[in-house]
C-alpha cells in the first residue's frame, strides 16, 4: 500500500493507505478522529463535513491520494479557533443536537458558512446547510444557532 | 408497596462496594409496578432502572437504564430523581446502568418517563429521608423538624447543616424507609416541569460523543457484509479471489440466514472498514432468489384492494355497539386510504462491535433493547445470558429500528468466525434495503353520518400485513398492533377489523408505530365526513369530544393559535388533525401552499400538546419540532417499493428526507398541568400527515387518499377526486 501524507487539525500524519481510500475511514479507522461521520457515502448528506484548506469538504468524496499535502480540519479541533467556540456555544444555547449524529457535519458546515458569509439571512442559511440531513430535524434550532453565534439576534 | 423490595441486604452489599457513598438499589421485578399510571397496565412488567449513589464529595450519580437517542432521557430521568431527592442539579451525574437483566432497558413506545416517573420519584424520596434521618440522628434532633434544599440538609432552629457528602455515609446506615415516602406535591417542584440543559448535548458538539460505530477495541478487524438483495434468498456460490486480492483483507465469511432477524450474507473482514467495503463490492456472487422473486409491493397493494371485502376473514381487533347502514335522513361516507412501507434510515447506519471469547462474550451496541440482545445472543449461540455483556453507546438515531437485534447477532457471528473482535459497519444501501419497513396496506373507512352530520356508526378496515403476525408468528392471535385505532371521539358503535395478508417483507416499529397510519387514515377521513357534514372541521371534533375537557383544550389551543377560521394567501390551505396517542393529546394545523408544480410546501405547524406532567419541556418542544419533520419526510418523500423481491430504494438520493429549506415553522404550544406523564417522542408524528393532507384539500380540493404525495397528484391540471 502507498503511503500519504496529510496535516490533520495541525498535525503532520503519514499513513498507509490504497490511493482510493475517502478521507473519511482514513480519519475514522487510521486516525481514530470518529467525531467525523460516515452517513451516507455518496455525498448526498454531509454528515462526514470536515475543512480541507479551510473551506467545506464532504470528506467521503475526498479519496486519500486527493487529500495529500493539504492541511485538514475536524471538529476536533472546531474549538480551537474563536468562530468554532462561538458556534459550538450557540449550539449548547440554542440546545440543538438530538441523537447528535450528524452535528459534527451541521457544526462543520456552519463554520464554512460564517466565515464566507458572517451575517447570513434565513435564504444563506437554507443555501448553505440544506447538503446537510438531520433526520431529527433540528433544522430549526441550527438555524437559530447560527444566527446566534452571527451575532444576528433575532435577525432574518 | 414499593421500598420494601429495596432489601437491607442489596443495600448493604451495594454501599460496601462503594465505600462511604450511600447507594440505594432497586432490584428486578419489584412491584414498584403497581405504581405506574394508575388503572393501566404496566407495559412491560416494570422494572426499576436505576441506581443512585451520593458520594462523600457531594456528586450524586444516577444510573440510567434508558437508551439516549435524542429524546433526552438522559436527562429528564436524573431530574425525576434529583427532585424528590432535593439534590443539587450541578453536582448531579448520569451513566449507564448495566445490561444485566436487573433493569428494564427498553426505550421505546414514548414509555421511559410514563413507566419511570412514579418509581424514580420514590427512588429520590427514599433517599432524601435517609439523609434527613441521618443529619437527624447526627445532630439529636426530630427528622421532621429538618428541610432538605439544593444537597444540604438543615435544621433551621439550631442553624446547623449538612451536605449530602456529608452525610451519605451516615446514611447508608440508615434503614430504608419500610413503606412508600411521601412525595413532593407537584407544584413545589423546582426542577420537573423546568426547561434544562441536556447533559448529553456537550459531548455533541465536539466529536466526542460516542455512537456504537465509534467503538473501537483492541485487536479489532473490520467488516463489510453482502447481503442477499431478494427476501427469503440464498447463496448459490461465491468467488471472492479479487475481494482476497483487495490490500488488507483478512476474511471472507459465508454466513447463513437467520430466520426473521438475516438474510443470507457473505462478509469480508479486513484491516479497516474501507477496505473491507471495497473487498465486499469486489465479491462476485450468485444468489438463488428464492420463492419471493416476483414479490412487488405494486401487485401487493392491488392483491390488498381485492381483499377489502373479505369479511370471512376479517378478525374483529375492537368493537363497541352494533355498526349499522344508513337510516333514513342519514347518509353514508366511505373511502380508502392507501400507505407504504417505510424504512426508518437512522443517521447513523447499523452496526455493532463483538468479541466472542471463550470466557464470554463483549458487545458494543447502539441498541434501544441491549437485554434483547443479551438474551438474543445467548440464545444464538447457547450460553448463559451471564455471560453476555452488553455495552450501550450513544445511539445516532433509534426510531424503533434500534430495538431489533440483528445487527448484534451479525457481529456476534463475524467475531466467532474471526475468533478476534469485530465491527461491522453496514452501508446506507444496506440501511435501505435491509431495514424492518414500517408496514404497508390499506384501510377503508365506513362512517354513517346522522341528520346533524353526527357519526352513529364507524367502521374501519385494514388489509395488509402486521409486525406482529411477522416478528412473532402466531403469538398475538389478532390483536395486532397495526390494527386500526379506536375513534378518540365519542361514536356511540364502532368495529375495527383487519384482514391479515402475509407478506415476506421484514416489518418492525417505527416511530410512533401503528399510530402513523391510523391517525394518517383517521384524521384524514374525519374531514371528509366533516365537508359531507358541511360543518367546520374543528367544530365537528369539538362536538364529538364533549365530555373530555383535556381533548378539548388542546383542540381549542391549536385552532386559536393558529388562527383558523382567518383568511391565507391565494393557494394556501389550512388542515386540523387531533390524536390521542396513549394519552397524550395532540392537535396540529397545517398551513400548506400548492403551487403550479404540485410541489406541496408546508410554511408553519401549529402543535398543542397535552402530555402530563413535563419533565423537560425544551426537550418536548424538540421532539415536536423532530416529529413534525419526521412525518414530513414521510408524507413528503417517504415510500420503499419492492420488486422481483427487492427493495428499489438505496440512499439519500432516492429515499429521500426534509432538508433545512423545507423545514417548516412549528409553533408548539404546551398545556402545563400536573396529570401523569405520558410520552413525548412519537405523539407529534400521527397527526401531522392528515393535517397537511386536509390542508391540501382545503387549499385545492384535491382529497388525497394516497402516501406520500406527490408532485403529480397535485400538478395543475391532475384529476382532484
Ligand atoms: S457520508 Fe459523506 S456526504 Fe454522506
Ligand atoms: S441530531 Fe440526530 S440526525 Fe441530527
Amino acid at each position: 500500500m502507498p503511503s500519504f501524507t496529510l496535516t490533520v487539525n495541525g498535525a503532520t500524519h503519514t499513513v498507509t493507505a490504497e490511493a482510493d481510500s475517502p478521507l473519511l475511514w482514513v480519519l475514522r479507522d487510521k486516525l481514530a478522529l470518529t467525531g467525523t461521520k460516515f452517513g451516507c457515502g455518496v455525498g448526498a448528506c454531509s454528515a462526514c463535513s470536515v475543512h480541507i484548506d479551510g473551506d467545506f469538504a464532504r470528506s467521503c468524496q475526498w479519496s486519500i491520494a486527493d487529500a495529500a499535502g493539504h492541511h485538514v480540519t475536524t471538529i476536533e479541533s472546531l474549538e480551537t479557533t474563536e468562530l468554532g467556540r462561538r458556534l459550538q456555544q450557540a449550539w449548547i444555547d440554542e440546545q440543538v443536537p438530538q441523537c447528535g449524529y450528524c452535528q459534527s457535519g451541521q457544526l462543520m458546515a456552519a463554520a464554512a458558512l460564517l466565515k464566507d458569509t458572517p451575517r447570513p439571512t434565513d435564504a444563506d442559511i437554507d443555501n448553505g446547510m440544506s447538503d446537510n440531513i438531520c433526520r431529527c430535524a433540528t433544522y430549526l434550532r441550527i438555524r437559530k444557532a447560527i444566527h446566534r453565534a452571527a451575532g444576528n439576534g433575532e435577525a432574518k | 408497596m414499593s421500598n420494601k423490595n429495596i432489601s437491607r441486604r442489596q443495600f448493604v452489599t451495594a454501599s460496601a462496594v462503594s465505600g462511604a457513598a450511600l447507594m440505594l438499589g432497586f432490584s428486578t421485578l419489584d412491584a414498584l409496578a403497581a405504581k405506574v399510571a394508575p388503572g393501566r397496565p404496566a407495559p412491560d412488567g416494570w422494572t426499576p432502572n436505576l441506581w443512585l449513589t451520593v458520594d462523600p464529595d457531594g456528586t450524586v450519580t444516577i444510573l440510567s437504564a434508558k437508551s439516549e437517542m435524542g429524546q433526552g432521557v438522559w436527562t429528564a430521568m436524573p431530574m425525576i430523581v434529583a427532585e424528590e431527592l432535593d439534590a443539587d442539579w450541578s453536582k448531579v451525574r448520569v451513566a449507564r446502568a448495566p445490561t444485566n437483566g436487573k433493569y428494564n432497558t427498553s426505550t421505546g413506545g414514548s414509555q421511559s418517563t410514563r413507566s419511570s416517573y412514579m418509581p424514580l420519584r420514590q427512588a429520590g424520596a427514599t433517599a432524601r429521608a435517609m439523609l434527613v434521618g441521618a443529619a437527624a440522628a447526627q445532630w439529636g434532633v426530630p427528622a421532621s423538624q429538618c428541610t432538605t434544599a439544593a444537597g444540604v440538609v438543615t435544621h433551621a432552629a439550631s442553624k446547623r447543616s449538612a451536605t449530602y457528602g456529608e452525610l451519605a455515609a451516615k446514611a447508608a446506615a440508615q434503614p430504608v424507609p419500610a413503606g412508600d415516602v411521601p412525595l413532593k406535591d407537584p407544584s413545589t417542584f423546582t426542577l420537573i416541569g423546568r426547561a434544562t440543559p441536556r447533559l448529553d448535548i456537550p459531548a455533541k458538539v465536539n466529536g466526542t460523543a460516542q455512537f456504537g460505530i465509534d467503538t473501537r477495541v483492541p485487536n479489532m478487524v473490520y467488516a463489510s457484509v453482502a447481503r442477499c438483495p431478494v427476501f427469503g434468498g440464498s447463496l448459490v456460490r461465491v468467488d471472492d479471489a479479487k475481494a482476497r486480492a483487495v490490500a488488507g483483507v483478512h476474511q471472507v465469511v459465508k454466513l447463513d440466514a437467520v430466520e426473521r432477524l438475516l438474510p443470507a450474507r457473505v462478509a469480508v473482514l479486513a484491516e479497516d472498514t474501507w477496505a473491507a467495503m471495497k473487498a465486499r463490492d469486489a465479491l462476485d456472487i450468485t444468489w438463488n432468489p428464492g420463492p419471493n422473486a416476483n414479490y412487488s409491493t405494486e401487485a401487493a397493494n392491488a392483491g390488498y384492494h381485492q381483499r377489502v371485502n373479505d369479511d370471512a376473514n376479517a378478525g374483529v381487533t375492537a368493537s363497541k355497539g352494533a355498526v349499522r347502514a344508513a337510516g333514513a335522513g342519514e347518509r353514508t361516507v366511505e373511502a380508502i386510504y392507501e400507505f407504504p412501507l417505510l424504512a426508518h434510515a437512522t443517521m447513523e447506519p447499523m452496526n455493532c462491535t463483538a468479541d466472542v471469547r471463550a470466557d464470554g462474550v463483549e458487545i458494543w451496541a447502539p441498541s434501544q433493547a441491549p437485554d434483547s440482545i443479551r438474551t438474543g445472543v445467548a440464545k444464538y449461540l447457547g450460553v448463559a445470558p451471564d455471560t453476555v455483556t452488553v455495552h450501550v453507546t450513544f445511539l445516532g438515531g433509534g426510531f424503533g429500528r434500534r430495538s431489533q437485534t440483528d445487527y448484534a447477532i451479525e457481529a456476534v457471528q463475524l467475531s466467532k468466525a474471526a475468533g478476534r473482535p469485530v465491527k461491522v459497519t453496514w452501508t446506507r444501501e444496506e440501511d435501505i434495503q435491509h431495514d424492518f419497513y414500517r408496514v404497508d396496506g390499506i384501510q377503508r373507512l365506513r362512517a354513517v353520518l346522522d341528520a346533524q352530520g353526527r357519526v352513529v356508526s364507524w367502521e374501519d378496515r385494514v388489509v395488509g400485513p402486521s409486525t406482529e403476525a411477522y416478528a412473532f408468528p402466531g403469538r398475538f392471535g389478532n390483536r395486532h398492533f397495526d390494527a386500526a385505532a379506536r375513534p378518540p371521539y365519542d361514536i356511540a358503535n364502532y368495529r375495527l377489523d383487519m384482514v391479515l395478508v402475509d407478506s415476506p417483507v421484514p416489518m418492525w416499529f417505527w416511530r410512533a408505530v401503528s399510530n402513523t397510519q391510523n391517525g394518517y387514515c383517521m384524521e384524514a377521513f374525519l374531514d371528509e365526513c366533516a365537508h359531507a357534514a358541511g360543518q367546520d372541521p374543528v367544530q365537528y371534533r369539538l362536538a364529538m369530544l364533549a365530555g373530555n375537557p383535556r381533548a378539548v383544550h388542546v383542540v381549542q389551543l391549536a385552532a386559536q393559535k393558529a388562527g383558523w377560521g382567518t383568511p391565507l394567501p391565494k393557494g394556501q390551505g389550512r388542515g386540523f388533525a387531533f390524536y390521542d396517542y396513549d394519552g397524550t393529546l395532540v392537535a396540529q394545523v397545517v398551513e400548506a401552499e400548492v403551487p403550479p408544480d404540485g410541489k406541496v410546501k408546508v410554511h408553519r405547524v401549529v402543535c398543542a400538546f397535552d402530555c402530563g406532567q413535563m419533565i423537560n419541556p425544551d426537550t418536548v418542544v424538540a421532539q415536536v419540532e423532530s416529529a413534525v419533520g419526521w412525518a414530513l419526510s414521510a408524507a413528503r418523500y417517504g415510500e420503499i417499493t419492492v420488486k422481483n423481491g427487492a427493495v428499489q430504494q438505496s440512499n439519500f438520493t432516492d429515499y429521500q428526507v426534509v432538508r433545512m429549506n423545507e423545514m417548516p415553522r412549528v409553533e408548539v404550544h404546551l398545556v402545563d398541568n400536573h396529570e401523569p406523564p405520558t410520552g413525548v417522542g412519537e405523539p407529534g408524528v400521527p397527526p401531522f400527515a392528515p393535517a397537511l393532507l386536509n390542508a391540501i384539500f382545503d387549499a385545492t380540493g384535491a382529497r388525497l387518499r394516497r402516501l406520500p404525495i406527490k408532485p403529480e397528484m397535485l400538478k395543475a391540471g391532475a384529476a382532484t377526486d
